[in-house]
């Protein structure tokens, strides 16, 4: 984002708080909307209706609390923060649920696939290398996943990751040294597994 | 920066906006409008039940107005003075009407004003 999309974006803040312009704010989420969407998707392991349901609550949550928002970082990082945070209560919860097991046929249509075969995928246009990549993140820690995809998808820079994520820089260096890691032995692994 | 994940990561496309936007903007009227009207309901339960059981007096220009009452005696014009009137016996459901009309009369003036913001 250059110097000019970001006095633009300041603008549309000031009026969504000022004079609390719908139509500002309705910039705002068309602007950010894909990034936030797509961040969420990774967390909740591409659940695409979960992750639309958070991102919702995110720009709700954004609107309600924008007058807080200081400015001196990037608005995006600031809903990524939002929507972390979101994501973790909503993980929390989820996890006191009981799980619901799915049918066996749904589980296949994924797997055939995922094997290069089968009429519809259930990841909409996904392709195989992203399907491995999509496995190959569930590996990983949504602590290591969020770092991952906030510093090399979405070009945060590592304190910016701190921000969102409110983890020391220490920590943020060492969630990203240790899911590429990770991330690099099971895509590998993914992809060795592939019929060629 | 060359493996194979990253530029698989790197390379996933924007995703159109399918009406999440709208979505979103919908949600953010709906709550306010509801906030709104939840405000204005207060504000009209506060007026009614002001009007019911405050004794009318508390509404004479000395209470209110003291130094209008008093520029208005300053300029020899007689004192106005509201009669004591009785607590009129008024059916629930017309104050129930009354606080619904005020409360989406309101809601809607607040949610189509710009000037009042959160």
């Amino acid at each position: 984002m250059g110097p000019a999309d970001r006095a633009r974006e300041q603008q549309l803040i000031r009026r969504a708080v000022a004079l609390d312009d719908h139509a500002a704010f309705g910039d705002l989420v068309r602007q950010h909307q894909s990034p936030v969407r797509q961040f969420l998707r990774r967390l909740t392991g591409q659940d695409e209706a979960r992750a639309d349901d958070l991102a919702q609550e995110t720009f709700w949550k954004a609107y309600r609390n924008l007058a807080r928002f200081r400015g001196d970082g990037r608005f995006l990082s600031w809903l990524f923060s939002i929507a972390y945070q979101l994501f973790v209560t909503d993980q929390r919860r989820k996890q006191r649920l009981p799980s619901v097991e799915l049918p066996p046929d749904v589980e296949g249509q994924e797997a055939v696939y995922a094997g290069g075969g089968g009429p519809r995928p259930l990841h909409g246009e996904r392709t195989i290398e992203r399907l491995s990549l999509d496995r190959a993140l569930e590996t990983l820690r949504h602590e290591e996943r969020a770092a991952i995809d906030l510093h090399y998808r979405h070009s945060l820079t590592q304190e910016e990751v701190g921000e969102a994520l409110k983890l020391p820089l220490g920590t943020v260096k060492s969630l990203i040294r240790r899911g590429r890691q990770k991330l690099k032995e099971a895509f590998e692994a993914d992809s060795g597994r592939k019929p060629s | 920066m060359n493996e194979p994940w990253l530029e698989e990561l790197t390379r996933e496309p924007e995703l159109p906006d399918d009406g999440f936007s709208a979505m979103v903007m919908k949600r953010v009227r709906r709550e306010r409008l509801l906030r709104s009207w939840v405000l204005s309901c207060v504000g009209g339960l506060g007026f009614v039940l002001g009007a019911l059981f405050l004794p009318w007096d508390f509404f004479s220009w000395d209470h209110i107005f003291p130094l209008a009452s008093q520029a208005v005696q300053a300029v020899s014009v007689p004192k106005i003075s509201v009669p004591n009137l009785p607590v009129p016996n008024i059916d629930p459901l017309y104050v129930l009407a009354f606080l619904v009309a005020l409360g989406t009369g309101g809601a809607f003036w607040i949610d189509t004003e710009p000037a009042f913001g959160r």
